[in-house]
């Protein structure tokens, strides 16, 4: 995969999830953003090929968990961009903020456990766009 | 039950604006379709029509957020601070909206106010009438008696944009109140506190480092010097035409402690003042006359000034527990002259108002107060001894239902301009006390959801008092016919109902089908306000699409694409399908397309993702609930196709084809 390449794979991004990290490699997490700055100082070196070939499978990385991961980015994610979910169960109404969110996920209870999971799809289709 | 007649169900729930456009929307299609005069039975209806005439009404607006609201437990609040939930004084009217007069049914209660929710900044109007006054939106319904003879005498809710100056609405005349706690403090102390709240000031003396209490007020200087000694046991120190000075730790404490030791414009009357036994609030009038009102004895008048609007506002609450009403007026904008006997005596820093008291008004209060100012009580004597006595029945305008309520004229409705607006959510009544005017609650009804046919009641849902986890959200279904959906395709909205109740739907009550989540169903996402964490920045309109500040709408309608392919005569499977490509196309368009940039954009992407697994379908996947038989199907051909339709709010149930037997009883050995 050429530098163009992977510009235009974290142009697609979102701009939120440019910043949240999607590949586990030598023991610390790259954003796209921090892959596409590292790729581009040093093109040659082994750390970049080696992010280079993790984008290019749509893989995170094979020191990766996921869940970890998932866990790791829906954190960062609720703290960066705070929004308020609204949900709603017979006759109890309840907007979840983001610190509630957080706890949630940290403390992995079914409705976290749940993002966790959802985020764990969104990851696939995050390194695997539709072309 | 008549299997051709349609069943409608009221839904009355938070959330219910949404739910209620995803019901609209079906509803649509079903009449472009040409099938809804026919399942109306001839009587062209929407749901969300039926909805209004069944259950709770719905569709109301908000009150300004500096609206005051009187509580049962004695305190006075603005609507922004209420906590939910919480007890509130409301109105039985239910009864009086068929009757000729309201004389016998209407009461005041006190109700629970479910939830306090900030709609956002919305266009208020001022309704006036010769006593209280309130900003709501202007489709905020009060409860009316018209002017027009052609309206006839019954009473009413209207809407704000509907109602006309003369018209007259239901207000209180006098509030009840309990003692709730034990008064920590001494009538004389109250006194004290009402007298600081008008004159004093709380200054750190830079000499000694000590914090003082100043009293202004050079005319009952010996008087309050002397009831500051009795009352607190301290040393009041002479200023001469400065009034007193009162150094002192404790009393320092206290004020902090109520909150007093702010600037006039900020000051308020302290809930422990509000909570306190009625001859304790007396008392603190009596100070407050003392300091900051005057009394024209010749014109039967008492007047209240004060920067502080609130603080009148309250006063005003406080007045309506003995049965006296009272106007509060602008007195001064910012910068304006300050006159004191036509004489120029400054320019007002703060917007300055008044309380004013008149006539009969005036001469209740006068035999209750006790001030200590000399000149105030020589004024007050003169009131009540020239006040004439064919006067003293009561003020004008003013028709009496009884002890606690009345209806008062509308004097002027005027555009006030944008203002954060507050909505309120009442279980029984559904109306509440807002500035001593009865209004209807904003929000939705009764915490139930509910099908009807009349009154017929298929499923409601428990207090929302009740744990949202688990087995608990069935245990909160607490009257259930759910028998009723034998041989029926179910579509539920609500959080968690695959879980269990779907299930049990099928499997137990003979529903023929059943799609729901399983897990919490996110209906919006949305970027929170900068100065409330808590509420949504902006809250979208039913139906309004997407945009960078939230989403509603793309959760509803995902599960309306389900109906629209039931009701193009889709098997189940073909619904589920159709909500499983929605909500995909929806992760597309906020990871990949045009929302994508939106702050919130991974977020909706997530939950989406999240709602995507929670949704489940039971029973039979391969039916076709509405099935007909010609492509230009006759009345009788779309009536036997649907036979019973339901819907709830946040779910619509349909029909099936044909309608079952009852099921028969169980027989026991």
């Amino acid at each position: 995969m050429t530098l163009q390449k992977i510009e235009a794979w974290v142009t697609r991004l979102p701009a939120l999830d440019r910043d949240l990290p999607i590949i586990v490699h030598n023991g610390k997490s790259w954003t796209p953003n921090e892959i596409l700055n590292q790729i581009k100082s040093c093109p040659t070196c082994s750390l970049s090929q080696a992010l280079q070939s993790f984008v290019e499978a749509g893989s995170f990385g094979q020191e990766a968990n996921p869940w970890e991961l998932a866990k790791q980015r829906l954190t960062k994610m609720f703290q960066l961009s705070p929004v308020l979910l609204h949900t709603y169960v017979l006759g109890a109404p309840k907007t979840l903020g983001p610190e509630s969110i957080i706890k949630q996920i940290q403390e992995e209870t079914p409705l976290g456990q749940s993002l966790i999971q959802a985020e764990m799809q969104r990851m696939l289709l995050l390194t695997n766009p539709p072309r | 039950m008549n299997p051709y007649t349609i069943v409608l169900s009221g839904g009355t729930c938070q959330g219910l604006e949404y739910g209620l456009w995803f019901m609209q929307r079906t509803t649509e299609q079903a009449k472009k379709k040409g099938y809804l005069a026919i399942l109306t039975d001839g009587q062209p209806q929407s749901i969300i029509d039926a909805i209004k005439t069944t259950a709770t009404p719905i569709y109301y607006g908000c009150v300004s957020q500096d609206t005051i609201i009187p509580l049962p437990n004695g305190n006075i609040i603005q609507v922004k601070d209420l906590n939910s939930p919480m007890s509130v004084f409301s109105a039985h009217v239910k009864g009086c909206l068929k009757e000729a007069s309201t004389k016998k049914k209407a009461r005041l209660d006190i109700d629970t106010c479910t939830h306090l929710i900030f709609k956002g900044y919305r266009e208020v109007w001022k309704v006036k009438t010769p006593f209280m006054e309130i900003e709501a939106t202007p489709d905020h319904e009060f409860f009316v008696r018209s002017s027009d003879p052609k309206d006839g005498p019954r009473a009413s809710w209207k809407p704000l944009n509907q109602i006309k100056v003369r018209d007259r609405i239901l207000a209180v005349t006098k509030l009840p109140f309990m003692e709730t706690i034990n008064p920590p403090l001494s009538e004389q102390q109250v006194q004290c506190l009402g007298f600081y709240t008008g004159d004093g000031t709380l200054y750190e003396e830079e000499e000694h480092g000590a914090w003082q209490v100043r009293l202004t007020d050079p005319q009952a200087k010996e008087e309050y010097s002397e009831l500051y000694k009795e009352a607190f046991h301290v040393r009041p120190i002479d200023k001469g035409q400065r009034g007193f000075l009162i150094c002192n730790k404790k009393l320092t404490k206290l004020i902090e402690g109520l909150g007093l030791n702010v600037k006039s414009p900020f000051r308020d009357i302290p809930e422990i003042i509000c909570r306190s036994p009625l001859r304790h609030q007396l008392a603190f009038i009596n100070g407050l006359l003392d300091s900051d009102a005057d009394i024209v004895p010749e014109q039967h008048l008492i007047r209240f000034y004060s920067t502080s609007r609130p603080l009148l506002a309250k006063l005003q609450m406080i007045l309506l527990r003995f049965g006296i009403l009272s106007t509060i007026y602008r007195r001064n904008r910012i910068g304006e002259p300050v006159r004191i006997q036509g004489k120029i005596k400054g320019y007002s820093k703060y917007p300055e108002t008044i309380l004013v008291l008149c006539g009969a008004e005036a001469f209740k209060l006068a035999q209750m107060l006790k001030p200590l100012n000399k000149n105030k009580k020589e004024a007050l004597k003169r009131l009540i001894n020239d006040y004439p006595k064919h006067r003293q029945q009561g003020p004008e305008g003013v028709a009496k239902v009884n002890e606690h309520l009345a209806f008062l004229r509308v004097k002027r409705i005027e555009k006030v301009g944008i203002k954060p607006v507050y909505d309120l959510v009442v279980n029984n009544n559904h109306n509440f006390i807002a500035n001593g005017i009865i209004v209807h609650n904003c929000g939705h009804g009764a915490c139930c959801a509910y099908t009807v046919e009349c009154t017929q009641l298929f499923l409601e849902a428990g207090p929302y008092t009740c744990p949202p986890v688990d087995t608990e959200v069935y245990r909160c279904v607490t009257n259930m016919n759910l028998d009723l959906m034998r041989g029926r395709h179910v579509h539920l909205l609500s959080c968690l109902t695959g879980q269990y109740l779907g299930k049990e739907l099928v499997y137990k009550h003979g529903a023929r089908s059943f799609i729901g989540y399983q897990d919490l169903f996110v209906y919006g996402v949305c970027l929170p306000a900068p100065d409330n964490p808590n509420v949504c920045l902006y809250y979208p309109q039913p139906g309004q699409l997407p945009n960078e500040y939230a989403d509603f709408y793309t959760f509803m309608d995902s599960d309306a694409a389900g109906e629209e392919a039931i009701l193009n005569m889709g098997t189940v499977q073909d619904a589920v399908n159709a909500i499983i490509d929605k909500i995909k196309s929806y992760i597309y368009k906020y990871t990949y397309g045009e929302w994508k940039d939106w702050s919130y954009a991974p977020e909706a992407a997530l939950v989406h993702m999240h709602n995507l697994k929670a949704l489940v379908a039971y029973g039979d996947m391969n039916w076709r609930p509405i099935l007909l038989t010609s492509a230009t199907p006759t009345a009788s051909e779309v009536a036997a196709a649907f036979l019973t339709p339901f819907s709830l709010t946040f779910g619509l149930l349909m029909a099936a084809l044909p309608a079952p037997p009852p099921v028969p009883s169980e027989v026991k050995p």
